[in-house]
């Protein structure tokens, strides 16, 4: 099937010592777009079920309202959060937390600003729990007008745009480099072609039909795809690993935040079934490469008497 | 076996090369083809292997008429058909065991039986000693006795030579003849173009002459053995055969 004895030396073509390389390089952009895809399809996963996990309630006061009062009125919150069906947990965010999250805005000095900051209680919820969201927002203005629930849906959605933008840009870039990996293998078949082509009239005058001598291309087209995918593949992947790497050394020197951010991290990470699909790109590589130089044989020869 | 009727060959706008061509070659028959050199000898060959198409007339292979054939029909004729070259066309990174095999292979013959049936043929041939030799690395007359291997090797049903005693010495010459012969009494067809005057004529098979872009079958056996007709326009039993 590899086909090492030949009667074409394909082998020797100039454009065909390159093939394995330019293969190399397509494949290796390739399999980083599609392990992008896949960390992307991971994350928003993963995003999604962190965010729908929790919700947070904001209770802003105004100058007038003095501590005491403000602690009686958050208590009252808290006891109505905690009363609530679906509610796991509810945890009041201190000044320096809420700071530190209005830092990206208002910079490292936010809590020093004489600016009347709202106070935030970050609520887990149960899993698969109906919240009756509407009903909450009315308890909760009734105990103080202005407080309000935000469930980061509109994040939520913005984000996974965002994702579903990355993944089809990454299955695009996907699509243009497979269709420039065939392309360039109709290339070299033609060169080949039409170098051999004194060999091939040979061949087919001692009774050859086309699909013997497509076959010849074909498995050297096999041969080398498997190998330009396997070197490409392999290089994506320590690529990919390698920046995850960089990522997490990174992110370790920044800490984490509340609010369930934890659930937020950034990671390159894939989950076994994804090295799976990404493994198969050196066969899919491979066999695209073959039955485009078979194609491309059986296309031309037809021209041929 | 083969049908010319009014053959005529014109390559683009080029001079005729064949005008009017009409034989018949029967089955199991033997004819020297004969004429000048450029009197159209290999495009008359040619029409033979479906390696030209005739710009005009009928060319009947196998009792099936050419301009009907489909390309998909061409590898099953070519292999009832087996060619020597005369420049050989001997595939040049190939040793001289995987060109004589290349019609077995092309056949879908075990590659065990392909080992055996090219080197006893290739020893026949004299070329025990250069089974794995490249082509390059053969003399003329060894490449010639390759290239005629690679015709005879599956046994064609019509084998067409065209000049193929051109490069080796008058004994091998002979005994290429011999294997020639050996294969006709087989069955095959065969058809050697030569311009060897001498070598024609010790053989007493019918001729088929190229003249002036057309043809006339030539029987020596129907005049004295031993006499030197070829060349000749009286004598000789001409006519038969012609369709």
């Amino acid at each position: 099937m590899l086909g090492l004895r030949t009667d074409l030396p394909l082998d020797r073509d100039a454009a065909a010592r390159f093939l394995p390389w330019i293969l190399g390089f397509m494949v290796y952009l390739a399999a980083l777009a599609v392990g992008s895809a896949l960390v992307v399809d991971r994350l928003s996963d993963h995003w999604q079920s962190g965010l729908t996990g929790n919700l947070t309630v904001e209770v802003p006061f105004t100058d007038d309202i003095g501590v005491t009062e403000r602690s009686e009125i958050l208590d009252k919150v808290i006891d109505l959060l905690s009363a609530t069906p679906g509610v796991a947990g509810t945890t009041l965010l201190d000044d320096r937390e809420i700071a530190h999250l209005l830092e990206p805005w208002l910079g490292p000095e936010a809590s020093e600003l004489d600016i009347p900051l709202p106070a935030m209680i970050a609520v887990t919820l149960r899993e698969s729990a109906a919240l009756d969201q509407e009903q909450l927002q009315r308890d909760l203005t009734a105990i103080q007008p202005g407080a309000k629930v935000d469930t980061h849906a509109d994040w939520i959605a913005d984000a996974l745009d965002f994702l579903r933008g990355l993944k089809l840009l990454a299955a695009l870039l996907t699509g243009v480099v497979l269709t420039a990996t065939a392309l360039t293998i109709v290339f070299v078949t033609r060169t080949g072609l039409s170098i051999h082509r004194s060999v091939i009239e040979i061949v087919h005058l001692i009774g050859a039909p086309d699909a013997y001598i497509a076959g010849q291309f074909q498995a050297q087209s096999l041969r080398l795809g498997l190998l330009g995918g396997i070197v490409g593949t392999l290089l994506a992947a320590g690529t990919i690993v390698g920046a995850d790497w960089l990522l997490q050394s990174a992110g370790s020197l920044g800490g984490e935040s509340e609010i369930g951010m934890a659930d937020l991290a950034l990671d390159l990470q894939l989950l076994p079934w994804q090295w799976g699909i990404l493994a198969l790109l050196p066969v899919a590589t491979a066999i695209i490469a073959m039955m485009t130089a078979r194609w491309t044989v059986l296309r031309s020869l037809a021209r041929f008497i | 076996m083969v049908l010319f009727d009014q053959v005529s060959v014109q390559y683009d706008t080029g001079p005729q090369i064949l005008k009017d061509i009409s034989f018949t070659l029967a089955p199991g028959s033997f004819h020297f083809l004969v004429g000048r050199s450029g009197a159209g000898k290999s495009s008359l060959l040619k029409l033979m292997y479906l390696g030209l198409r005739p710009s005009s007339g009928v060319v009947n292979l196998f009792g099936r008429d050419v301009a009907t054939l489909s390309r998909a029909d061409f590898p099953a004729i070519r292999r009832r058909v087996g060619v020597v070259f005369q420049d050989f066309r001997l595939i040049e990174h190939l040793s001289a065991l995987d060109n004589v095999a290349l019609p077995l292979r092309v056949a879908g013959v075990r590659e065990a039986d392909i080992r055996r049936h090219c080197s006893e043929l290739l020893s026949w041939v004299g070329l025990a000693d250069h089974l794995n030799a490249l082509p390059a690395t053969l003399s003329g007359g060894q490449q010639q006795r390759v290239a005629i291997a690679r015709a005879v090797i599956a046994r064609p049903n019509l084998l067409l030579a065209d000049e193929p005693t051109g490069n080796v010495d008058d004994v091998i010459g002979l005994r290429l003849m011999y294997l020639f012969e050996e294969l006709n009494k087989l069955g095959t067809t065969v058809v050697v173009a030569t311009h060897n005057d001498a070598l024609v004529s010790r053989f007493t098979h019918r001729q088929l002459r190229l003249e002036q872009s057309s043809v006339r079958v030539f029987d020596p056996a129907g005049v004295a053995m031993g006499q030197n007709n070829v060349g000749g326009s009286v004598g000789g039993n001409f006519g038969a055969g012609v369709a």
